[in-house]
Order: structure tokens, then sequence, then C-alpha cells
């Protein structure tokens, strides 16, 4: 990296005098790092840069923007807050400044924006006021209004037994948070140390709606050391089986407050923070009487109240629980305990009904299709209301017979499911074997096998105006039909159809969905671009053909589909997705491996709720030798998706690969059930079958494999030596050869088959093995000298081998744990080959290979 | 492969998390801080280098160092993790590097394992261009330098990225980043075919984007907002070579 630098004068940079040793891509590295300080603030950044640095000075009057910091007040796992100076009002201000790494959760900036703007609109006595939002080096940033007189968490020991002062205090910090909740604004992290005083004593609730970018990512990056405290969350905020996060959660809050107010402790304390959250869906507070039996009962009744596990179960309103607060400061009767009776005895009628809700206005107007309805039965709808549903979504077919609309079998429906996904109440499960097995979930398999109640399938045939869909839900287990409904879309926009049956679902099946879920069924809500879509699908359903012809067209047809819409995350996840499975020539934009990182990275930031970008990622990671990042990434995928075909092969090649055998026949045996039409995950089941010795199984799949025309990797050949069909082998190589460096006269590898079938030949076949080492890829060299018996050579490759950008890594390695490679693993150097390669690591956090046993330190196998 | 990860790699977590993290054994923590260790392994590198380990010691040795960033807990006390990451790494490793004897047999122990996964032939190839330019023999101030230089190329690495689709237009003006030399606007502009005032515009975006594409570089590197500026203050004096 020399290139032309036109700025040299002598060994010096002609602005700044500083030497050009230190520059950098031919500019001067002291000239760039200025730049960076440029309007920074005052002028004054560029002589003191002059001055000699020490250490690290107090905040005292550093700047940040129009701020001049005094000093640091709090810290947390979310931002800092100083005191400032405002230097256009003079004013001293709290100042709270986001921590830099939130800057990679994904649309952090734009959601703050939006949330800290929704916030600064509330105007209420007792909400502590925003005075201005910004940003500074990227880090969003807000002031708000300084209150003197600290938080309500200095204040606990002094506020003991002061019930009336209690009660006052906690009365208006519920009307404040009321006025919040009309505007729609949760808090959702309501805690004595964001109830603030001013200097009249008066209570100002600070930090709404803030740790909604702390929760919703807290799964994707943040420790929980970073949590915070866990001691005022609501169970909702903890397990979604508790329902949805609203203004219930906030009310849980406040009586967490009130409990440690009344009786010096929260409500539930464990030995740790984590402990604590592991409590909090379950541990059921003790009443505060027991520990400070001078409490007033009513108080105690009325934070208990709010400590209801079920958000239905706790005051309707933050209204309501001022009121009570209120009437018991006047002395009158508070509600919270009649309404504790109550409940007991409607919490077992509350079981029997579970809570419908039909999404009314879904079925509006402004349809430009038509929809005839042959049948319902509205009665048996209602009878598979008992929420959660699992619903299996089969591929559609195609009547009309134009093999042009093959890709809308399972494209529609595919896509379908990411927005029924997000359904909470609804398990949903995409099968693939419509295309083969019409009329399977008739007969109750289904059902058995996969604890499906109702199950979706249809068929579409494409007309001179624009494509008709038919489809139709079924009681899986009676085999009753719930209902048929017939959609017309016109020609060229598929969109239509997809909100169609997803709105007729929706309805039918009498789900409760928020208006987010709701919002995503909208026409525009995916792509305002019909030609986009189209494309899309077409892609998608070219990927799963997983031949170099069809993923190159695909990896074409998404690229046009981006630039037509660069915001679908689903076509930047299915473009990453495609990479990730590339086989034959090298894309033209460069490393297949690095591309498919790239759009899984772009997918997963713009759409963090689909799982099919951290599959990608991990299968990424695991290519290249990152066996504990590849995990946490699957296992990311797998909580976000567990039923997806594609995640739970690409997880099973993983957990193959560093030989957790029974694990990867498990789940691929699993992507293989939800999805038999995919040639790759079936051959890998075959291969994992071979390995593992079920030879009549592994026979029956390899003929799956056969039908369905897989790709041939000679890793597949080898594996099948096993079950004795040699006749693959001489087939397989000749397309192993064109993507290897071996030059043709050397390809001849009869010696080598003939050593590998007969022992007696085994000298000549190495001798061969010998003469192509230069050119031949590591990961051949050591399962073929596996194969022959030589774990010396084998190991002896092995040692300078790199997991690291190799291509061939899973398909040739994957043999390393099958029964003819036996030899190198029961060689004492293989355990050293397993440590240096981070498999031994990988085994110790997350369990170890089937065949290798780790004691004392050491790595046994067989 | 690149030496660093590239811009958009970027740690996922403020340091200072991502090794508390780590040390509660969270394995989410884990992974972080090894990518964050696979960003900036390389100054280090040098410095081991610096101090005559041979390339495989310093290999080793930085496998080890991580090990001993993960496990030691008294790393991850508060006061520690103030300030700079660059200033946090190498007080680490000066201090693993006065007790290495008893760190690396406890590594040799645990079978010399491969914790991060760094290229140390490619950070050795890049250490013999590089101290061919460097005269100064101080390994400390070296380290330094290292530093800056990582974090201004993963920022100008950023600013290419976002003229991927016209690389001509980030060659043939990624010189004015520094250069005030206006009267050469107008080469540029024939050579490109566009008019002066294009030229200036974008010059003017490219230099406000990177500024704040490296200020963002080096928020990643400190615990607090207001470390930024004193973070950069120092880097433009080692590039400067006025620490020297």
């Amino acid at each position: 990296m020399k290139p032309e630098t036109p700025e040299r004068r002598g060994d010096r940079c002609s602005s700044c005098g500083a030497p050009l040793s230190t520059s950098i891509d031919g500019l001067c590295g002291a000239c760039l790092m200025r730049l960076a300080m440029l309007d920074s603030g005052s002028p004054e950044d560029r002589t003191s840069i002059d001055q000699p640095f020490e250490g690290w000075p107090s905040v005292t009057g550093r700047r940040i923007g129009n701020y001049e910091l005094v000093d640091e007040i709090a810290r947390g796992g979310m931002g800092i807050v100083y005191r400032a100076r405002q230097l256009t009002a003079g004013r001293i201000v709290a100042l709270k400044v986001m921590l830099p790494y939130l800057l990679h959760l994904p649309n952090m900036l734009q959601r703050f924006r939006q949330e800290v703007e929704a916030v600064a609109q509330l105007d209420h006595v007792g909400i502590l006021p925003i005075y201005e939002v910004g940003e500074y080096a990227g880090l969003p940033f807000f002031s708000m209004k300084f209150a003197d007189g600290g938080g309500l968490d200095g204040r606990i020991d002094k506020l003991k037994f002061a019930w009336r002062e209690i009660a006052a205090i906690m009365a208006k910090v519920a009307r404040a948070v009321e006025h919040a909740h009309g505007r729609g604004v949760l808090h959702r992290d309501l805690k004595p140390a964001n109830i603030l005083f001013d200097a009249a004593g008066e209570p100002l609730v600070a930090d709404f709606g803030i740790a909604k970018f702390r929760a919703h990512d807290r799964a994707l990056t943040l420790p929980a050391s970073a949590l915070g405290s866990p001691h005022y969350m609501a169970p909702e905020q903890i397990s979604a089986q508790f329902g949805e996060i609203g203004p219930a959660s906030d009310i849980y809050s406040l009586g967490a407050v009130l409990y440690e107010l009344l009786t010096g402790q929260p409500p539930i304390v464990g030995d740790d923070p984590l402990k604590t959250l592991h409590l909090v869906p379950t541990y059921v507070p003790l009443s505060g009487t027991k520990t400070s039996p001078e409490l007033p009962i009513d108080l105690d009744a009325i934070a208990l109240k709010c400590l209801a596990k079920r958000p239905a179960e706790r005051y309707a309103s933050a209204a309501a629980l001022a009121s009570d607060l209120e009437r018991w400061l006047k002395g009158g009767e508070v509600s919270a305990w009649q309404q504790m009776r109550a409940r007991q005895i409607r919490r077992h009628v509350a079981r029997a009904a579970t809570v419908v809700l039909v999404i009314a206005g879904l079925i509006g107007a402004g349809f430009l299709w038509r929809r005839l309805e042959f049948k319902s039965d509205a009665l048996a709808a209602r009878q598979l209301t008992a929420v959660p549903q699992t619903l299996a979504v089969l591929a559609f077919r195609n009547l009309g017979g134009n093999t042009q609309d093959d890709y809308l079998t399972s494209s529609v429906t595919d896509d379908l499911l990411y927005e029924l996904r997000q359904i909470r109440s609804l398990a949903v499960i995409p099968f693939r074997i419509g295309l083969e097995a019409s009329g399977d979930f008739r007969s109750g398999q289904l059902a058995k096998q996969f604890g499906v109640n109702v199950a979706l399938d249809g068929d579409f045939t494409r007309e001179a105006t624009g494509l008709k869909v038919r489809a139709r839900l079924w009681d899986a287990r009676s085999g009753k039909k719930l209902w048929e409904s017939e959609f017309a879309a016109p020609a060229g926009d598929l969109r239509e159809v997809r909100e169609q049956i997803a709105t007729t679902l929706v309805t039918r099946l009498q789900i409760e969905v928020g208006n987010d879920v709701r919002e995503q069924f909208g026409r525009d809500a995916l792509t305002q671009s019909a030609a986009a879509y189209d494309k899309y699908l077409r892609a998608r359903y070219l990927i799963r053909w997983r031949r170099p012809e069809t993923l190159a067209e695909a990896a074409r047809l998404l690229r046009e589909t981006i630039a037509l819409d660069p915001k679908l995350s689903r076509a930047h996840s299915a473009l990453a997705y495609c990479y990730a499975l590339w086989i034959g020539p090298a894309p033209p934009q460069g490393d297949h491996w690095l591309l498919a990182r790239d759009f899984a990275q772009r997918a997963a930031a713009l759409n963090p709720t689909i799982g099919e970008p951290y599959a990608v990622l991990g299968d990424a990671a695991s290519i290249h030798g990152d066996l504990v990042g590849a995990e946490l990434q699957f296992r990311k995928a797998m909580a976000i998706d567990p039923n997806d075909p594609a995640t739970l092969h690409f997880y099973a090649i993983h957990l193959y690969s560093v030989g957790r055998l029974g694990a990867a026949l498990n789940m691929e045996r699993r992507s293989v059930a939800l999805d038999s039409t995919s040639p790759q995950p079936m051959m890998w089941l075959a291969m994992l079958t071979t390995t593992i010795g079920d030879k009549d199984e592994a026979r029956r799949l390899w003929q799956k494999t056969d039908d369905l025309g897989a790709a041939r990797p000679l890793a597949a050949a080898i594996s099948r030596l096993g079950l004795g069909q040699t006749e693959f082998l001489p087939q397989w190589y000749p397309q192993h050869w064109s993507e290897t460096k071996i030059p043709e006269p050397k390809r001849d590898t009869r010696a080598l088959i003939a050593g590998v079938l007969e022992p007696a030949q085994r000298a000549a076949a190495r001798a061969w093995m010998q003469s192509i080492e230069a050119e031949a890829n590591p990961a051949f060299l050591i399962t073929h000298y596996a194969l022959l018996g030589d774990a010396d050579s084998a190991l002896r490759i092995a040692e300078d081998y790199k997991l690291v950008d190799d291509y061939h890594y899973h398909y040739q390695l994957a043999n390393i744990w099958s029964p003819q490679t036996a030899v190198i693993r029961r060689d004492p150097r293989f355990g050293e080959l397993m440590q240096r390669w981070g498999f031994v690591d990988y085994w110790r956090q997350f369990g170890p290979a089937d065949l290798c046993a780790i004691s004392n330190g050491s790595v046994q196998c067989r | 492969m690149p030496l660093a990860p590239q811009g958009r790699f970027f740690p996922d977590t403020h340091w200072s998390l991502v090794l508390v993290a780590a040390q509660d054994g969270e394995p989410e923590g884990h992974n972080a801080l090894a990518s964050l260790f696979r960003a900036y392994w390389y100054p280090l590198f040098g410095y081991l280098r610096g101090h005559n380990h041979s390339q495989h010691d310093a290999e080793d040795l930085l496998q080890a160092f991580f090990v001993h960033l993960i496990e030691n807990q008294t790393l991850g006390r508060a006061d520690r993790m103030q300030g700079a990451f660059r200033g946090f790494l190498i007080g680490c490793l000066k201090y693993f590097l006065a007790n290495q004897q008893e760190y690396a047999a406890a590594y040799k122990r645990g079978g010399r394992a491969k914790i991060v996964s760094i290229d140390v032939q490619a950070g050795e190839s890049r250490l013999l261009e590089d101290t061919s330019a460097d005269p100064a023999a101080d390994v400390e101030r070296a380290f330094d330098r290292r530093w800056a230089r990582l974090i201004m190329e993963r920022a100008l690495g950023e600013l290419e990225s976002l003229y991927a689709a016209r690389p001509e237009v980030y060659r043939a003006l990624k010189g004015f980043l520094t250069l005030t030399d206006e009267a050469r606007y107008s080469d540029v502009a024939a050579a490109l075919s566009v008019s002066l005032s294009v030229v200036k515009t974008t010059v003017h975006r490219m230099r406000k984007q990177f500024r704040e594409l490296l200020r963002r570089e080096v928020a990643m590197t400190v615990s607090a907002p207001h470390e930024i500026d004193d973070e950069l203050r120092h880097l433009i004096q080692v590039l400067a070579g006025e620490l020297l």
C-alpha cells in the first residue's frame, strides 16, 4: 500500500510538518486526525492540541456541543448524565449522552429520535422537561431540567414510616405517568432513581421511554450487567408469557417503588440481579405488613395490587392507582381490597375463556380485488381459538400447469410466514411437503407429529386478468375444512394476495394482534414496488434449488430487487442466504462468504426480528473457524425462529462439523421434516445417517437425495463409501477438480480410488497423494490420507492447516467423523489438533463431540 | 484477509461493558471481547515484537493475554476502566508481561488453545513495512502510533465504503481530505469531467463524513463521550511526532 503522495516535502507534511512516516494511504495522519477536531466546539481546539496531554483530567470545563460540562452525575448501562451549562441559555441542565455502543444497535438513532421527540411533547408538572435533543460525535443526547432535589433513591430511609408523604408522592408520580400513558408514551423503567425532586420538593419523573431501547435489544447485544436493576421490572418485561409490555407494566413498577418505600425493600430481591430477574415471574412478594406490622394495610393492598403477575389484575390505569392513593389520603376506602377478592374468583373464569379479539377494520374498504366466500364455519373457527395456535402453512399448488409460475407455489406462503411468525400467540410452521403430498394433514399426521391444530393450503391459476388464488384452512385433527376463500390479484402485483391471505387468516383465526403486526400485513408495508416483490419471490424460489445457475440468477434478481427497494430487509437476508449457499464460480462482486456476512448484517440492521440473517452469520462464522461465535449466532437465530428449515439446516452442518452428531441429526431431521423438497438438507441428513451407521435408513435417504438432484460434492461420495456405494467415486472426482488448482495431468484419480477401495493399493495411492500435495486443498488431503489409513500424513497436513476462509472445510472435514477415518481420531495427536482448531474450547462451552471425551485436559476420541 | 475487520464489522459494545460481560462468563461477552480484540490486536503484536519476542512467542503471548483479560477479575474494577481502551490495553499488557511466567504456564497447561483468531502472519508482514519507515526505536511510542494509524485506517476504510459505488471519485478526491490547495480542484474536475463546484461540494462533504466517521471510531474506544476529544488530541500529537 504505497500510493502516490502528493504532499510529500522531504519527510514532513507540507501542511503541519508532521513526519510522513506516520502517513496513511498517502495522507498525513496528523492532518487527518485534526479534521475530526474541527467544528467540534470553540476555536481554541486548534491551539489546545499543542498542550501536553497528561492523564485524564476532570470533566469540568469540557464541551459537548453547546454545553459546558460541570460534572458527571450518573453513569448507567445506557447513558452518562452530566451536570452542564447550556451556553446559549446560560442555565444549568442535566445532559444525558448515549453511551457509544448503542450506536451499533439497529436503527438506534432513528428510534431514539422518534422516542425522545414523543417524550419531549409531554408537558406535565410531574414530568422532568426535556429542553433539547441533539447529537455529538454521532452520539445522541438530550438536555433536561436539572432537578436540584436529587432522586427518590436517596430519600428512601428518610421517608420511612412517613406513610402520608409516601402516598402523596406516589399519587403525584402516578398522575404524571397517567399523563404520559394518555399520549401513548410508556416509561418502561420506573424506579426510585428515575423519580427526582425539584428545589421545592415536588417529584419529577425522568427518563421516559428511554428504556425501550434497552429492553428491545437486550437479547441482541447487552450483557446482563448492563441491564440495570430488575427489582422494578414487570413479569411481562421479562417473559412474553405474561403478555405485552404496556401501561400495566409501568403500574407494576410504581407498585414496586411504593412497596420499597413502605417496607424499605423492593418486593423481589435475589442474590444478584440475574437471580432477581429469574424470580420475578414466579415469586409472589410477601405482604409488607409481615415485616412492618405498623404499615397501614390499605397501602399494602394498593402496592400488592400493582404487583399482580397478570397485567389484567393490576389497576386498570395509573389514574386508578392515583385515585386509590388520594382516597386513602382523604380517609376513604380504597378499591384495592374488594378487587383483590373478586380477582381470585375471576381468575378461574378467565382461564376457561381466553380473551378473543376480532380485528375489526382489517377487512376494510379499498380492496382492489374481489373475495368470494364459499363456505365458512364460524362455529368451528371459534372452537379453535384456544391460544396458542399452531398453524402449518403448506406450499400452494400450481393448477395452471405453467412452470413459469412454479415460484409461486411456496414463495407467497413462505413470505407470509415472516409476518405470521410475528404473532406471538401463534406458532407457525412452514411445510413444503404440500408440493408432493397434498392432503397429508387430513390424515392427522401433522397434528400428531408437530402438534399442529390448523393448516393452510391452497392452489392458484394464472388467468388473463391476473392470478386467482384459492386458500383453505383445515382443522388438522379432524380433517375438517374450516373455510375456503378465493382471492384475485391484478397481474403483476402479488402483494395484494399476500396481504389478503394474511388478513383473512388473522380474522378467521381470531388471533389477537397488535397494531405493529397489523401494519406489517399492509400492502405497502413490505415494499412499495410490485416489481421488487415479484423479483424477490422469484429469487426465493430459485435459491431453494441450490444449484450454481439458480443461485447466480437469484443473486442477480435480488440485486435488482435491492436497487428497486434498498430497505427491503428480506431481500438483503435472501441475498445473504444465497451467497452463503454459493457454489460454482466466485461471484463477480467478491468473496461469497464476505458478501453473505455483509448482507446478513445489513438485513439484521434493517429488521432484527427475522432469524435468517443470524443463521447466515452463524454459517459464515463456522466456515471461518469461529466455532463459538457461530454457535451463538445460531442460538440467536433459533430463538427468533425455531421452525425455519434453513436455520435448522445450517445449524446442523455446524454441529456436524464440530462432531456433535446426535444434535446435528436432530436438527437436520427437523429441517427435512419441515421441507422435504430441498436437496441439500436431504443430502446432509443422508451423510449424517451414514456416519452414525444406520445403513438401511441411509440408503433410503441417499435415494431421495439423488431423486432431488442434489449437487454432488466429493464429500458426499466419500460418505457413501460406508455403504459400499463405490460407483460414485470416479463420477464425482472430476467435479471436485474443477474447484481446485490441480493441473490436468495430475487429475487422474485411478490410483487413489484403488487405494481407497483396496488396502493392497494404498502405497500407490499415497504416492499419488504426495504428488498433488502442493496444489491440493488441505481438507482434501487430510480426509484422504485418513481414508488411506495414513494418520501421520493426515496430521502432518493438519498441523499447518488453519480453519480460515476455506470453502471446503465443511464438506471435507465433516468426514473426519466418519467410520472410515477413525484412524486419525484414535491418534493421540488428534486431541492436540482439536485443541489447536478451537474445537476443545467449543466443546467445553457447549458439550463435547459424540466420539470424544475430555478428561484431565486431554482429549480422547474413537 | 484484512488485518482489522472493516468498519462495518464494528465491535458491538462499548469496551468496558464488554470486558465486564466477558468476565462474568457470558458467552455473548466473550464473543464481543474477542471481536474487539481482533480489531485492535495489531499494535499489541507490534509492541511484543518490539520487545524481541519471536513471532511465535508473540502469538502465544497474545492468546494468553486474551485469556488473562477474561479471567483476571481485578481488571474489571471500575476505576481501571475509565479512559481509553488504548491505555487500558497497553497497561494490562505490561502488567501481564511482568507476570508472564505464571500466565504462560497456565496457558500452556490449557493446551495453547487458539482462543481468539488472529492472523499474525499478516501482522508480521505489515510490521516489516511499517518499521522500515519508523526511525524511532521507542516501542511504546510505536504502539501509540500504530494504534492511531489503525483507528485512522478503520475510519478511512469506512469512508471508502461510502464511495464504493464510485471508487474513482474516492481515489481522486481523498488527497483533498488534508490538502487545502484548491488550485488543484480544476485538474480533478477536468479528469472526472464534472464542474468545479461539484468537486468542491464533494470534497467538503467527504471531509465532513470523514470527521464524523473518525469521531465515531474514537468514540468506540473511550469510556465516555467527554473523553473523545482528549483521545483525539493525544492521537494527533502521536501522529504529529510531538511525543516522539
